[in-house]
């Protein structure tokens, strides 16, 4: 009946739909994909490379403007000497551009870490939480249930304070307690599947909980769980810049925006305004970035979409039903004629 | 043609019954409130009896709620029997541990009804029907095992070179006939059938019951036919039982039960059979039940039929007939059969 | 539904216990004592002589950790959730201190959030697909995206800058001088609810549209209602309980936001309190806080799954954790 793709061409055409279907998930995605390029390549695009994993203190020019708006004789002796700062500099030296740069890399590794670590841990918790069943489901959901009670900041802060900042401690911090959370939908879901005749055939075949998990739950829940991290994808990112902007972040001398929002933006509030607005814009990009592929991905994986009917509205229904009418119209009259 | 390769697990061939059920019951607690306290019990299954040779096919009917499926459940051991004994090649496998249970999944295999959700959607049919071989660790490399696919699907009758499909290119029938290699693919010498074709259209019912019986010859095997449709369970069965709200109430080859059907409700599930020959349909007389299937949870005191039977006295009411052979293995549990031989039949 | 209500009290039970736990053996578990803390406290200002053993005593921390958890859940059972470390004072009267602008704070935002998402939410399920509908759900979505504390500094500089004009830093209660005090939490709250009613508006919208395509909306359109009472009467009621579902889960969001909202505002809420009590290792006050934060958290939730059963009585208590709201 079908001819049966191999997996790589099946999934490139499921992202060439995704693509025409959903255009602004995708460019969405493109954001996300052009900041992990730029993430991996910090050290060739960065004008002012970090030495020693220490940023670069120039500091005969602190508070520089932007080359653009630097005075025609300031633009000419910056061209020559080589000391060109795109975005200025801040009060401690560091080129913006180039810190900008490295903190790209900084949100990019602790986003997807603690989207992996986290999906991880939910599908951990929640698949063995609904195959076993039993005690163990009970104790283990009286768990999660408590820990979601918990405000999520509150905890976070005080996990950090206890742990001391840093990019590891971070990850860990946040994406054990997303994966708590996140498990509560995981066991939702492989409930449901787990009551299905073939689970349930598979078992007669001798199977244990860890084959049953992985090679029948798994597979059948993993829309679910992508369209769950891609949604937490967002949250990660707020949180995280959250988190370094209230100082319980990553330590001092690794750059995020975050960081550089309370540090370099506020404390030159006065001096030079614009250094908050970089970050914070980025920030908000990758966070929007986020956002539409998420939604895109979540529409474009719900069944409903790929019947076509999911998205139509009333109107539509009507435009739909009275072409329908009218087709049917017209055959029957053909019939009538034809008798 | 299959016959060599395919040998059944049990080495004593000449022990010829396979398996033997005492008084097996399967009672199911009900709780009430937050602290679970027991407050009676859904009595699936309420003392059952019969054992089976091997090579022979033992055929359950009875109505919804008569508790068929949860004796072929409780045969395969997915339930924990509150009562009774199960003998399956001279072991009891009543209470045997994990470790022996998985062993015994080797033997005795299930078939069930539903074919849309006992193939999992995601899985290629080879991966389906290999996969019991690979849990059990049946020594088999993976070209070894898709070959093995490749036969165990030609031999139901499904074109190997589908093997790499998924299950929703197929019809219903169909993915019956995968089940049923997966299920064979394990080597079992015991199936248990619990209304396979009960979801499928009449023809392809014949089907698969034709399917059935080639592959009880050729692969010697042992059949458990659970339905509700009498007429297929007959075609298939060398002997009968009939259950009712828990209880065997008759058990016979099915030959005789035809022609000489002594329960009450035996005689009505024949006579609700329809006949092939128009005239004669209209003209024989029908049996009709009156009155509901009482609950489960509390059946009657006597006789679980006495509510529904037409010949029902006073002691059907008060005493539990005993379920006893009445000459030539026809067992039958009935006051009424207690010292007559053949009973007016219906 | 008594008995419901019943029933889902008593499950609240266990989950006390277990959050009291929970945050009682995180804190335990922090590196650094409270009471190196204190004692490097009083021996930096060089006026005493420290011995460790009798700080530990009169902190009562001493005794082995079951049974300090065990005085502590006592205590609070009769409202003594002990004294901070670090103030004078009991942890009670600090909470009680600090809550009430956390408070106003998180109302003013509530309020704030549903008068902007629920109307305009409606208005484009309404108008599905049109311009307008396009153009705000464009904008929800930005406001969605940024992050709360970048508009915050933002709303710090630029007023700063360009009018000299600042937000008043002294709390004022609201029953003192209203003016002041509303001053003071008007830009946080606004900024807060624009934040928040990004992602609100969607959901109402999605909601709607949901059940303005189930049989008995059309049912209606052809019985020829008119498009405000389908709107309202027919397809509202039954949105509402995945919108309650979101409120009650804003709220929870709220308690967070309002950490970085009162540490860039400078308002004296429970957020900087706990901040402050976490830096400084202050066991009691720290213990206090989050657990008055979780009870709130778990009477919001018990109010929403009143309401749901009030609202749709076809739920049940199992049912309800099924449906993953």
């Amino acid at each position: 009946m079908s001819g049966q793709k191999s997996g790589f061409a099946e999934t490139l055409d499921h992202i060439i739909r995704f693509g025409r279907k959903k255009p602004l998930a995708m460019a969405g995605l493109f954001f996300l994909v052009f900041l992990i390029f730029v993430a991996i390549f910090t050290d060739v695009l960065a004008p002012y490379r970090m030495i020693n994993g220490a940023m670069q203190i120039n500091v005969l020019h602190k508070l520089e403007k932007p080359f653009l708006f630097l005075s025609a004789e300031k633009k000419a002796a910056a061209l020559e000497s080589g000391n060109v700062f795109w975005l200025g500099t801040d009060n401690l030296g560091y080129d913006i551009l180039s810190y900008l740069i490295y903190g790209a890399r900084t949100s990019v590794v602790l986003c997807l870490s603690v989207t992996v670590l986290s999906t991880v841990i939910s599908l951990i918790i929640g698949m063995l939480s609904a195959v076993m069943g039993g005690w163990f489901d009970l104790v283990v959901q009286r768990i999660v249930d408590a820990w979601t009670c918990i405000p999520g900041m509150l905890l976070t802060v005080l996990m950090m304070s206890m742990f001391g900042n840093g990019i590891l401690q971070m990850i860990l911090v946040m994406g054990i307690p997303a994966g708590i959370s996140g498990s509560r939908l995981i066991r939702a879901s492989a409930i449901t599947v787990k009551d299905s005749g073939y689970v349930k055939m598979s078992e007669m075949l001798g199977s244990g909980v860890f084959w049953k998990s992985i090679r029948h739950v798994l597979p059948n829940i993993l829309p679910i769980i992508i369209t769950q991290s891609a949604g937490g994808l967002s949250g990660v990112i707020m949180m995280e810049a959250s988190m370094n902007f209230l100082g319980f972040g990553v330590d001092v001398g690794t750059p995020s925006w975050g960081y550089m929002v309370t540090n370099q933006g506020r404390s030159n509030m006065y001096s030079a305004p614009w250094i908050c607005l970089y970050p914070g814009i980025l920030i908000t990009l990758m966070v929007l970035a986020a956002n539409l592929f998420g939604d895109g991905l979540r529409d474009f994986m719900d069944p409903r979409l790929k019947n076509g009917v999911g998205t139509y509205s009333t109107k539509k229904i009507e435009k739909l039903s009275r072409k329908y009418l009218k087709r049917t119209a017209r055959k029957q009259l053909n019939a009538h004629k034809g008798a | 043609m299959m016959q060599k390769e395919y040998v059944p697990t049990s080495q004593l061939p000449d022990l010829d019954t396979i398996m033997e059920v005492r008084d097996l019951k399967m009672h199911f607690p009900i709780t009430k409130g937050l602290l679970k306290r027991p407050v009676g019990s859904v009595k699936a299954v309420d003392g059952a009896s019969f054992s089976i040779k091997r090579g022979k096919t033992l055929g359950i009917v009875g109505e919804s709620g008569s508790g068929k499926s949860t004796l072929g459940n409780c045969l395969m051991r997915n339930y924990d029997i509150t009562s009774g004994d199960i003998i399956f090649e001279q072991k009891n496998i009543k209470n045997i541990p994990k470790a022996g249970l998985r062993r015994l999944h080797r033997n005795i295999q299930m078939i069930t009804q539903d074919p849309f959700s006992s193939l999992d959607p995601r899985m290629r049919i080879y991966d389906i029907v290999t996969e019991g071989l690979i849990i059990q660790k049946m020594e088999k490399t993976r070209a070894e095992r898709y070959e093995l696919a490749e036969r165990m699907l030609s031999m139901v009758g499904i074109n190997p070179g589908f093997a790499k499909r998924f299950p929703h290119e197929f019809s219903g029938g169909q993915r019956q006939r995968i089940s049923i290699a997966r299920a064979l693919a394990m080597q079992p010498s015991f199936m248990i059938c619990d209304e396979v074709v009960s979801a499928l259209d009449v023809s392809i019912q014949a089907q698969i019951v034709t399917l059935l019986k080639r592959l009880r010859g050729e692969l010697n095997l042992t059949y458990i036919f659970i339905g509700h449709d009498l007429s297929v369970v007959r075609h298939i069965s060398d002997h009968v039982a009939v259950m009712y709200l828990g209880k065997i109430v008759e058990l016979t080859s099915s030959q005789e039960l035809y022609e000489h059907p002594l329960h009450p409700y035996t005689q009505a599930l024949i006579s609700a059979a329809p006949i092939p020959d128009p005239e004669l349909e209209e003209t024989r007389h029908r049996i009709v039940l009156q009155g509901d299937v009482p609950s489960p949870i509390h059946p009657p005191k006597g006789c679980h039929f006495c509510t529904r039977c037409q010949y029902t006295d006073l002691k059907c009411r008060e005493e539990e007939p005993p379920f006893i052979d009445v000459g030539g293995g026809h067992f039958v549990a009935c006051h009424l059969q207690q010292g007559k031989e053949n009973a007016v039949n219906g | 539904m008594g008995k419901y209500m019943i029933k889902r009290i008593l499950l609240l039970i266990p989950t006390i216990l277990l959050v009291c736990l929970i945050v009682f053996a995180l804190l335990r578990m922090l590196p650094g004592d409270a009471v190196d803390a204190l004692v490097s406290r009083l021996s930096s200002t060089g006026t005493y002589t420290v011995d460790r053993a009798a700080v530990e005593a009169t902190m009562g921390l001493d005794k082995p950790l079951v049974v300090q958890f065990f005085t502590w859940l006592g205590n609070a059972l009769h409202g003594d959730l002990g004294d901070c470390f670090f103030q004078n004072e009991t942890v009670v009267a600090a909470i009680g201190r600090q809550l009430p602008a956390s408070l106003e704070l998180g109302i003013l935002t509530l309020i704030l959030t549903n008068i902007i998402s629920i109307p305009l939410g409606l208005y484009c399920a309404a108008r599905q697909d049109t311009l307008s509908d396009y153009t705000i759900r464009i904008i929800s979505l930005i406001m969605m995206s940024v992050p709360m504390f970048f508009l915050a500094t933002l709303a710090l500089i630029y007023p700063a800058i360009w009018w000299n004009y600042s937000p008043p830093s002294q709390y004022v209660s609201l029953f003192v001088n209203p003016l002041k005090n509303l001053q003071m939490f008007i830009i946080p709250a606004v900024l807060a609810a624009i934040a928040q009613s990004g992602m609100q508006l969607r959901t109402v919208r999605t909601v709607l549209l949901d059940n303005m395509r189930t049989d008995y909306v059309r049912t209606a359109w052809a019985k020829g209602a008119a498009e405000k009472r389908v709107i309202f009467a027919h397809g509202f009621r039954n949105a509402m309980i995945p919108v309650i579902t979101l409120i009650g889960g804003s709220v929870s969001g709220l308690i967070g936001g309002s950490v970085i909202m009162e540490n860039i505002f400078n308002i004296p809420g429970i957020g900087q309190q706990v901040i402050v009590a976490i830096s400084n290792r202050d066991y009691m006050l720290v213990q206090g806080c989050i657990l008055v934060f979780s009870l709130f958290t778990m009477i919001i939730n018990l109010i929403v799954d009143i309401s749901y059963k009030w609202i749709d009585p076809r739920v049940s208590l199992d049912n309800e954790r099924r449906t993953g709201a």
